[in-house]
């Protein structure tokens, strides 16, 4: 044990290595939210008007909303008037056509971040839409993809060059009033991805995007729109990182995905978003809504989580299980340390008949963390012989964590059938001597006993990704024993 | 290679070993016999440094180094292997990579490269017949599910793989049948080199009739009451451990 | 759209206008009734009564989006006023059919103590049975609290503003008391809409010993309005088996609470078997304050027609080395709605506690709905915690089984469900007359 104590503080500091800032010239907003400044979002993406009628129907709507409070995590008001609303990097006046055009302190940036954009480089299997702040900056691959009839593009440019897709599919997974957060990204939502694959199309590589906030005391509500029409396949990646600042900011994404017949979609994120630091200044606030509709028969939507970052994480990424046979998949880590929170859990909505669905949730708690797996299981009476199985384990690391696990399950349908299992552990003395006579340090010997308790989702990951968020749970527990 | 000087220790506040006395070098095999509670296992888990036990006197010497001033993964660094004698089971850490793990932490500090993928699996399928071990476990975690049997095995096999210069073994007789342990004592038995020394723990003569030590000692309240050679352990066998109870406590009584 | 409609589902619950016109009513009810004789026996009783009323106007009732009561819509209580029983209302000849369960018995009387229908214990060294009021004659005791902060909501609130009645019985050191002790609630006019709002202390002494049964009976066809509570200490070593049978009358409303405080290495057991009701809620509340001590609860709601049975537990794991054990099991046919909530908090600093729950539910027909929410808070680290839960219809290779065996379908289904439910009996299988009443409300065939 007494190994581990030197050096805790210095590797506290180096272990959020995405903290720095580019220094770029921003075009920004002024705080503050009203319905000019939604015009003036509107406006500047120059969207049709029905673009700008749903963003203030959803405004109004947001007015009359109060923000929840039933989750276990705590963190003083949010003064929706000091947030800036829009923040793009200055490149002129639209966005490049190549990437010869885009800035080359936003190509280094990525660079630096591990995403290469030039498109013959590392993630050769991997299109990437980056999003900068507010807006989309730069999107690989779109020609190769656009001759399988694959569209995958910035949100901005699918409302102007589909929006008859855009009019079809947008809010009807996560509805304007659905939530209060989900509501606010309806009225000002900057930027995102579109995806859309065809019908009998299986998409060749891995579709990406790569969040990045930068500017400061700006919010960031992006929104993502997959679309996998009959017997399509995708798969797609979500990486968000951000600068080390002092004050919190609020992310607050929505995400909808629709699989009809046939399709698939499998949506993986690793979110490491800046989780402020030891003494729990600073970090984003993480509140999305994720939410995926097994429209058509025989789909299947399947979420994979890797949560390491945000100083408070509030997100269910979830699946409406609508067509008969169609299967939702949950498969989530997420880790708090420090003072780090986390709400976070799945809902799986069956309504057609011979629904599967499957959570798999392991929660590790080190410091003063508190992670709250919340998790609604719901069987309506149409459900005819519909399966669940759910298993929730909590690792604790430490005596001033928490852990916690609250499972509803909900079942109208006596032929359907749900089964629950939850489980607490910790890292044992005992483990950890095994590990250690055989020669391995002890930090390394509790990143593997870690990495162990997380393995049956990890394998759920792509591979490169799989490998990010094994190094990436390493650095995240740094400090967290001793 | 080891020596030890009047050890003192225990769990905690409870004393357990009250003054051992020990040398073993390089190319023996030293056993220790003892009844429960003689502190047989207290020896084991302070050579190997557990941090639940405390040292509040003596001294150990290995290579002529301070072993109780190095941490666990030191000593194990430095080639002192330590069977347990119920090894734990590890979720989701598959065998294959903790053999790895260990055997190239061992390399690093020792200076030497790491092992890549394809002379590590060489090197650990030549080692999985020593102990006549199935590949599939090899990718299985670290015990989960395993028998009895193939938990020591196990342990040979890491012993095997981490080739170190010390190898306690504890217990590693204990809940085998007759088929396992012949398995396990001829991997042991196949690791004996002139540079290599074994210290077996153990309750029963059993296990020695396949490995044979060179010295036989007799643990009995924390104290090595008698050493000897191979012919001790016979003796112990005939009498059991009453008889040697009875003249220690005689013997007690008279110093 | 679908997720519209479904959120509209998740909102049941009462309006804050139908909350604030019914505490009003309740308030008046409270000025009539309780200035008269008798009501305000002592001047301590009359200090509880409106503290309680106090804290009932501020807490109302549960309302829309309060967690704890998010699959039970107090509305159908709320539309009705009950009242306290006047002390005219005649014996209803149904009670005297009612079996004893045990050579001791306590009657109450829509709340109201009734010494004709009782036997009470006589002259047991170290046993004293007393009526609440008398106690509080001689006594300032703890359920001074209870009346404060202790409330968590209106129900509780509105029992102590009107308390009916209720025992207190204290066991002294030591004793370990042979045979059991019951407590007869018999609910229900056939013209009036009545309200019984007992209260029972259960003070265990050190080392001592017994067993409890508590009955709730609603007189069939009645709407009324069952609202005790208990509060129980067990002082180190004590240890209690308690036994609580509830068959409310299905146009009958029951909302219970209990609250147990467990001393160092004392043991509670509590066994709760709901039969019926239009809506029964019932919360108890487990404290561990010493260590070393352990709770079991266990539990079966057997619900038919439109029943609905909500079940919420709290354990609080305040001290070191405690277990507690949650087993609970619902089995829901036709339109009947069965809920489990239980929640165990492991405080910082409780290592070594040992926690389980498991719940199972078993549905019977399609229109039948059953909720589960196992709970687990842990702020220790060295702690033993797992929870499960089953809900689904009965296991297909068992009931093969049986039908190859020759036994007819429905007959092996009613088996099977026999089954499942005398699983709930424990240890309540060792007590003669009761597991007798017991298996034969558990046998009842289906409809």
């Amino acid at each position: 044990m007494n190994a581990s104590k030197q050096g805790v503080s210095s590797l506290i500091s180096r272990t959020y290595k995405h903290g720095f800032v580019t220094p770029i010239e921003s075009d920004t907003l002024p705080p503050g939210l009203n319905e000019d400044v939604i015009r003036t979002i509107s406006s500047k993406k120059g969207e049709p008007d029905f673009m700008t009628q749903w963003r203030l129907q959803a405004y109004r709507h947001w007015l009359t909303m109060k923000e929840p409070r039933w989750s276990h995590v705590h963190y003083p008001g949010i003064d929706y008037q000091a947030i800036s609303y829009f923040s793009s990097p200055k490149a002129g006046k639209a966005r490049p056509k190549s990437l010869d055009e885009v800035d080359p302190a936003l190509l280094e940036t990525y660079n630096k971040l591990g995403i290469p954009l030039e498109e013959q480089e590392l993630l050769a299997g991997v299109a990437v839409d980056a999003v900068f702040d507010s807006v989309s900056v730069a999107t690989t691959f779109k020609e190769k993809l656009a001759e399988l009839g694959i569209i995958f593009c910035s949100f901005s440019e699918a409302v102007k060059n589909h929006p008859d897709l855009i009019q079809r599919y947008l809010g009807s997974v996560v509805p304007p009033g659905d939530n209060f957060f989900a509501s606010l990204n309806s009225a000002v939502f900057s930027d995102g991805s579109f995806v859309y694959v065809p019908p009998g199309v299986h998409c060749p590589m891995e579709l990406s995007t790569y969040f990045r906030i930068n500017a400061s005391s700006t919010g960031q509500f992006e929104r993502t729109l997959i679309i996998a029409d009959k017997n399509a396949y995708v798969s797609y990646l979500e990486g968000c990182t951000a600068p080390m600042r002092d004050e919190n900011q609020l992310h607050a994404a929505v995400v909808e995905l629709i699989a009809l017949d046939g399709a698939e979609i499998k949506y993986s994120t690793v979110q490491n978003w800046y989780p402020g630091d030891e003494l729990g200044r600073g970090g984003i606030y993480n509140f999305v809504t994720k939410r995926g509709d097994c429209r058509g028969n025989r789909s299947k939507i399947s979420w994979t989580q890797v949560e390491t970052g945000s100083v408070i994480t509030w997100k269910y990424p979830s699946c409406i299980l609508r067509g008969d046979h169609s299967v939702g998949e949950f498969y989530s880590v997420a880790l708090t340390n420090n003072l780090q929170q986390a709400d976070t859990g799945t809902k799986m909505i069956h309504i057609g008949k011979e629904t599967r669905s499957t959570i798999i949730s392991k929660g590790i708690s080190a410091g003063h963390g508190q992670n709250a797996y919340r998790g609604l299981v719901k069987m309506l009476g149409s459900a005819d012989n519909a399966r669940n199985y759910t298993q929730c384990d909590s690792l604790l690391i430490g005596d001033r964590c928490g852990a916690h696990t609250f499972p509803y399950i909900e079942v109208k349908n006596a032929s359907a059938r749900a089964e629950h299992e939850a489980t607490t552990s910790k890292i044992s003395d005992e483990q950890l001597f095994y590990l250690r006579q055989r020669g391995i340090s002890e930090e390394d010997a509790v990143s593997m006993i870690v990495n162990g308790f997380c393995k049956s989702v990890f394998k759920e990951l792509p591979m490169e990704f799989a490998v990010e968020a094994q190094k990436l749970l390493a650095v995240s527990l740094e400090g967290a024993i001793g | 290679m080891l020596s030890i000087e009047n050890l003192h220790g225990g769990i905690e506040d409870k004393g357990i070993l009250h003054g051992i006395d020990l040398a073993i070098e390089a190319g023996t095999v030293h056993a220790i016999m003892g009844p429960n509670g003689s502190g047989k296992s207290t020896l084991a888990h302070i050579l190997a440094g557990h941090p639940g036990y405390t040292v509040t006197a003596g001294r150990i010497r290995y290579d002529g180094s301070d072993l109780l001033a190095l941490s666990v993964e030191e000593r194990a660094r430095a080639g002192l292997f330590l069977a347990f004698q119920y090894p734990l089971e590890i979720p989701g850490v598959s065998n294959i990579n903790l053999l790895k793990t260990a055997l190239n932490a061992r390399r690093r500090a020792q200076g030497e490269e790491e092992l890549d993928a394809l002379e590590f699996i060489e090197l650990v399928e030549s080692r999985m017949a020593l102990v006549n071990m199935e590949q599939e476990l090899l990718y299985r975690s670290v015990n989960e599910g395993f028998s009895g049997g193939e938990k020591k095995r196990n342990e040979v096999l890491q012993m095997a793989v981490l080739e170190p210069r010390l190898a306690i073994l504890d217990e590693t007789d204990s809940g085998l049948d007759i088929d396992a342990l012949k398995t396990v004592a001829e991997g042991v038995n196949q690791l004996r080199s002139p540079e290599r020394a074994f210290l077996l723990i153990t309750h029963y003569q059993r296990l020695l009739e396949y490995i044979r030590p060179d010295h036989v000692h007799i643990l009995h309240g924390g104290r090595i009451v008698r050493s000897g050679d191979y012919t001790l352990a016979i003796e112990l066998e005939k009498h059991g451990y009453s008889a040697i109870e009875a003249e220690f406590q005689h013997g007690q009584h008279h110093a | 759209m679908a997720t519209a409609r479904l959120k509209r589902n998740f909102n049941t619950g009462s309006t804050m206008h139908e909350i604030a016109d019914t505490v009003n009513d309740y308030t008046r009810l409270f000025e009539e009734t309780m200035h008269s004789s008798g009501a305000h026996a002592t001047e301590t009783l009359r200090h509880h009564r409106y503290s309680a009323l106090k804290r009932f106007r501020a807490l109302g009732f549960p309302e829309r989006g309060d967690e704890a009561w998010k699959y039970t819509n107090v509305q159908s209580i709320l539309q009705q006023r009950f009242n306290p029983a006047p002390a005219t209302v005649p014996v209803p000849p149904e009670l005297t059919a009612i079996e004893a369960l045990a050579e001791h018995r306590l009657v109450f009387v829509n709340g109201i103590y009734s010494p004709a229908l009782s036997t009470p214990p006589q002259q047991i060294p170290g046993l004293k049975v007393t009526s609440l009021f008398n106690y509080l004659q001689q006594n300032t005791p703890d359920i001074a609290s209870a009346h404060g902060n202790d409330i968590s909501n209106g129900f509780q609130a509105l029992n102590g503003a009107f308390v009916s009645g209720g025992c207190v019985i204290e066991l002294e050191a030591g004793i370990r008391l042979d045979g059991s002790l019951e407590l007869l609630f018999f609910t229900g006019d056939n013209t009036l809409a009545l309200m019984s709002n007992p209260r029972n202390l259960i003070l265990l002494g050190e080392a001592s010993q017994c067993t409890l049964i508590e009955r709730y009976i609603g007189l069939p066809q009645a709407r009324y309005l069952d609202n005790p509570v208990n509060q129980i200490q067990l002082a180190q070593g004590a240890q209690l088996t308690h036994v609580r049978i509830k068959q409310p009358s299905n146009r009958g409303f029951y909302i219970g609470h209990s609250t147990a405080k467990l001393a160092a290495h004392s043991r509670y057991a509590q066994y709760g078997y709901t039969f019926g009701g239009l809506l029964s809620r019932d919360d108890s509340h487990i404290e561990f304050s010493g260590p070393g001590a352990s709770a079991e609860m266990r539990g079966l709601a057997l619900l038919s027609e439109r029943q609905h049975a909500d079940t919420h537990i709290r354990i609080d794991h305040h001290a070191t080395d405690c277990t507690s054990r949650q087993s609970f099991r619902n089995i829901v046919d036709q339109h009947s709605r069965a809920v489990f909530t239980g929640r165990v908090v492991i405080h910082h600093g409780a290592q070594r506690s040992d926690a389980s729950q498991a719940c199972h539910a078993l549905l019977l027909s399609r229109q039948a709905e059953a909720d589960s929410r196992p709970q687990l808070e842990i702020y220790a680290d060295n702690v033993k915690c797992a929870h499960g839960a089953t809900t689904g219809y009965l296991d297909q290779d068992a009931l093969f089984y049986l039908c190859s065996r020759g036994i007819p379908h429905a007959q092996a289904e009613q088996l099977l469900i026999e089954a499942f439910a005398k699983e709930q009996l424990g240890a309540v299988a060792e007590i003669p007359m009761l597991s007798v009443y017991l298996e034969r409300l558990m046998t009842r065939n289906r409809h």
